[in-house]
């Protein structure tokens, strides 16, 4: 006797049931690890939900923390469409991060107030799609694996900014601290709500539909869809591949550099240690969570920022370690996965006598 | 060598009645054949006669829907290779089943070294050396697969078996992948085997092959065995040739004689090699004129499907010149150049003529992009009624209209949607590869008629193995082999028809040696 996956005639679950199958091993899986360290899960996921949605300042910083991972996510969604595998969205918003904090501290007085932040969008983009291109040239020009070369810069980025802020760019007044001053005031992003909310938010959400409208409109959505799907069909139909990848991957560490340029020009206003804290990396559970579909990016983010304050809630109010919700995370990843699987396939006892197709 | 025909031995297997369909396609039909024990049996056949089906069958990879094999006179049934192997029958697959990352000695163990924990690498390097040994079969047990030429991979393979214990081996176009040195030495181990009392099935379609190798030839057409003959009742390649190939050409549709006009599509001295260096196709010299429908035929391999997609404007590149219109390209300048009234249908259209998982509206896109698109917003909109319009006119049946997935038409509806986009944009030539395999009738009969309508006002370009289908709609055949073409005969001359089948064996004649420009 042996367990077998078989492809069902009629794919697709109910949503009922599927979120049912969803939540209750992500519940269950918490409960237990609550049990473990001592704590009531009940009163623990209490302090959660209160930490994430309890009241107006918590609900915006659930919203802050999402606006890196809405980009990260659509930077990892546009390029996996055209089975590009993008895993240096952490060292392209790094680079992000480094283009606009350079701007920001040795171009911004010299420009008119109004010009400033539109150049930062831009040089944003461009670090990020910078980090790119190197990893994107050799994908398409040599077919170097792109997962391995992408990942492999964001190790470089990392240490380049460090050395940015503990050597050259280092604030001389900071005593020590490592870190560059502070930037000029037309060099913050503009916040909204007396909150930290900021201008980010509009730019993921932008990026959101433009992606939605061009991925799923344009001739380019369309031959980046094919190009994805069959290198063949997209061959056969003579589709430029190489230059699409190219684009492709463009885009994508553009998407995660603006998550760079928002983090430090629209949160810490200086370029210091914390930047690099794994938000490329969530953009990946982001982007495979919302089925790589741009308007459902957002949403996904919401929940996973959701998930990551309450977190931080865990530790601040009940004294249990944040790292509690990065299991809830790596649960709610696997549950998803395996529902996915289930809506195409169905689990079948089978005799070793019987004869497989 | 004693004949087993001169030996009263009784069979060591015996096919009784196997038939074998897969969907609407019967691969296998009543097959009636037995093998003695010791003999070298040759299994002779065109791409597509059924004889690798047939063989799977044996080896327990497939299970015939009727009929009996006999092992030893007792009935037996396989489940799986592994239930065949334990009974003493094994294959080697033309796509070799090795690991190639791992040693000769470690693929040998897969799946042979169960129950034990500690693996004892030397002894199994003792035994295997002492079988390359006793049979010639070369191999250094410590060497990494990847580093061995085909030759020494293909006897890993028959050493696999051999450790085994299999007493009957048989072979699918074990000549395939080989250098001719290597089928020489590969030609002495089949000998050595036989001679140790194993028992040789071989498929090919190699003639040379049969008549060095074999001591009995069984033949197979269309999924019938034909004949099972000896080496000695056979008086001629010619009469082999004939009888692979057979005779009988069904006219299932009414062809006017052609109205041949102006070439379109030339090539002078095209050849191109692969990635590894091998010729592809050389010394290509054809024209194609309006009007006319020219096929490229051969068996499968000899460079015709390369061919085709060079002359397309796809991959390989090539060297020399095509010239289309009058005007003269060379390989860079034609594959970059838009064609927009040329098209090609490649064989493979689940994968690269059309998207299985798009809507047909998609997939009409692919090749019609830049007539539905207002700068870069796509118009799906009016691609989507033109898609609905030709699934009416062309009487495509699909499950939900436009909107139904590429891959939930069946093969015949996909093709025909396949050639009503290509159709659809009035070409001036039309490249069509293996237009109907593995269509049923009704659908094959439906794609001809298409393409000779196409003949009016296009030049066609038909790539086909399929003899049959050649016969039926062409009007000049280029036969080509090892990557030339050997002669372009006319198909309204019965005496240079009957060459056809010959000159696809390769089987060189006096009289082929002019190319006749019919």
């Amino acid at each position: 006797m042996r367990l077998k996956l078989e492809k069902k005639a009629h794919s697709g679950l109910r949503i009922v049931p599927l979120t049912l199958m969803i939540a209750a091993p992500v519940l269950l899986a918490g409960a237990v690890l609550f049990e473990a360290v001592g704590a009531d899960p009940l009163a623990a996921y209490a302090v959660m939900l209160q930490g994430a949605l309890g009241n107006w300042f918590n609900c915006s910083e659930v919203l802050v923390k999402a606006i890196p991972l809405m980009l990260t996510g659509l930077a990892v969604a546009v390029a996996a469409r055209m089975q590009l595998w993008n895993i240096g969205c952490e060292g392209q918003l790094v680079c992000g991060g480094i283009f606009a904090a350079g701007f920001a501290l040795y171009a911004a007085d010299a420009l008119p107030a109004p010009a400033v932040i539109p150049i930062l969008i831009l040089a944003g983009f461009a670090g990020g799609a910078l980090w790119a291109l190197i990893p994107a040239l050799l994908k398409a020009r040599w077919n170097v694996n792109e997962i391995i070369s992408t990942l492999m810069f964001n190790y470089v980025a990392v240490i380049l900014m460090q050395h940015l802020y503990f050597g050259p760019w280092r604030d001389p007044m900071g005593r020590g601290f490592p870190g560059t001053a502070m930037f000029v005031r037309s060099a913050w992003l503009p916040r909204f709500f007396h909150t930290r909310i900021h201008l980010g938010l509009f730019i993921a959400l932008g990026a959101a539909l433009l992606l939605y409208y061009s991925l799923g409109h344009t001739t380019w959505g369309y031959r980046v869809t094919v190009i994805g799907l069959s290198p063949q069909a997209a061959r056969y139909a003579n589709f430029d591949a190489g230059r699409q990848q190219i684009a492709v991957l463009l885009i994508s560490g553009g998407l995660a550099g603006l998550a760079g340029m928002g983090e430090v020009c629209g949160i810490h206003l200086r370029l210091q240690q914390g930047l690099a804290v794994g938000y490329g990396y969530d953009g990946i559970i982001v982007a495979f969570l919302a089925y790589l579909n741009p308007l459902a990016v957002p949403l996904v983010a919401l929940l996973l920022a959701g998930l990551i304050v309450g977190g931080e809630q865990l530790q601040a109010v009940a004294h249990l370690p944040a790292s509690i919700s990065m299991v809830l995370e790596g649960c709610l990843l696997l549950a998803i996965l395996a529902a996915t699987v289930f809506s195409t396939h169905r689990l079948r006892i089978v005799r070793d006598d019987e004869e497989g197709p | 060598m004693s004949l087993p025909s001169s030996a009263p031995a009784a069979p060591i297997l015996e096919l009784d009645g196997i038939s074998k369909r897969f969907g609407p396609v019967v691969a296998n039909r009543r097959i009636q054949l037995k093998v003695y024990p010791g003999e070298i049996h040759a299994v002779l056949g065109e791409n597509g006669a059924g004889k690798s089906t047939l063989m799977s069958i044996l080896a327990g990879r497939y299970r015939p829907d009727t009929g009996r094999i006999l092992l030893d006179g007792q009935p037996v049934s396989f489940a799986s290779p592994a239930q065949a192997l334990a009974r003493g029958i094994g294959m080697v697959y033309q796509r070799f089943m090795l690991v190639d990352a791992l040693s000769v000695v470690e693929n040998l163990l897969l799946g042979h070294a169960r129950g034990r924990f500690r693996l004892d690498i030397d002894a199994a390097c003792r035994k295997i050396a002492s079988f390359s040994q006793a049979y010639g079969l070369a191999v250094d047990p410590r060497k990494t697969v990847r580093q061995l030429s085909m030759g020494e991979r293909q006897r890993v393979e028959i050493l696999k078996l051999l450790l085994r214990q299999a007493r009957i081996l048989i072979f699918d176009e074990p000549t395939a992948v080989l250098a001719p040195p290597e089928v020489e030495s590969f030609f002495r181990v089949l000998r050595r085997l036989s001679r140790k009392g194993h028992t040789i099935l071989f498929i090919t379609h190699k003639l040379e092959e049969v008549l060095q190798m074999a001591q009995r030839i069984s033949i197979m057409r269309q999924g019938a065995l034909v004949a099972t003959l000896t080496p000695r009742q056979v008086s001629s390649r010619r009469e082999l040739a004939r009888l692979m190939v057979g005779r009988e050409i069904v006219l299932n549709v009414h062809k006017q004689p052609s109205n041949a006009g102006e070439v379109i599509l030339a090539a002078e001295g095209l050849r191109a090699r692969d990635d590894t260096g091998q010729v592809l196709f050389e010394d290509i010299r054809l024209h194609l004129k309006k009007g006319e429908i020219l096929a490229l035929t051969g068996v499968a391999g000899n460079g015709q499907s390369p061919l085709a997609a060079a002359l397309a404007g796809m991959p390989p590149a090539f060297e020399g010149r095509i010239t289309y219109r009058g005007r003269p390209f060379e390989n860079s300048r034609w594959q970059r150049r838009p064609k927009p009234n040329m098209v090609y249908i490649p064989e493979d259209r689940h994968t690269t003529a059309s998207v299985g998982p798009l809507s047909l509206t998609d997939n009409f896109l692919l090749t019609r992009l830049k007539n539905f698109r207002r700068q870069a917003h796509l118009a799906r909109g009016r691609a989507r009624l033109a898609t609905g319009d030709i699934l009416t006119r062309y009487g495509i049946n699909a499950p939900a209209g436009p909107q139904s997935l590429a891959r939930q038409l069946s093969g015949g509806n996909l093709q025909k949607f396949i050639l009503a986009r290509e159709l659809d944009r009035r070409p001036d030539v039309i490249i069509a590869e293996s237009p109907t395999s593995g269509l049923d009738v009704r659908a094959t009969e439906e794609i001809w008629r298409l393409l000779l309508q196409q003949r009016e006002q296009a030049g066609v370009l038909l790539v086909s193995g399929d003899l049959r289908e050649v016969l039926a709609l062409a009007d000049r055949v280029a036969v080509m082999f090892r990557g030339r073409i050997l002669a372009t005969l006319s198909t309204a001359r019965a005496e240079q028809v009957a060459r056809i089948g010959l000159l696809m064996a390769g089987v060189p004649e006096k009289a082929n040696r002019h190319a006749i420009e019919a």
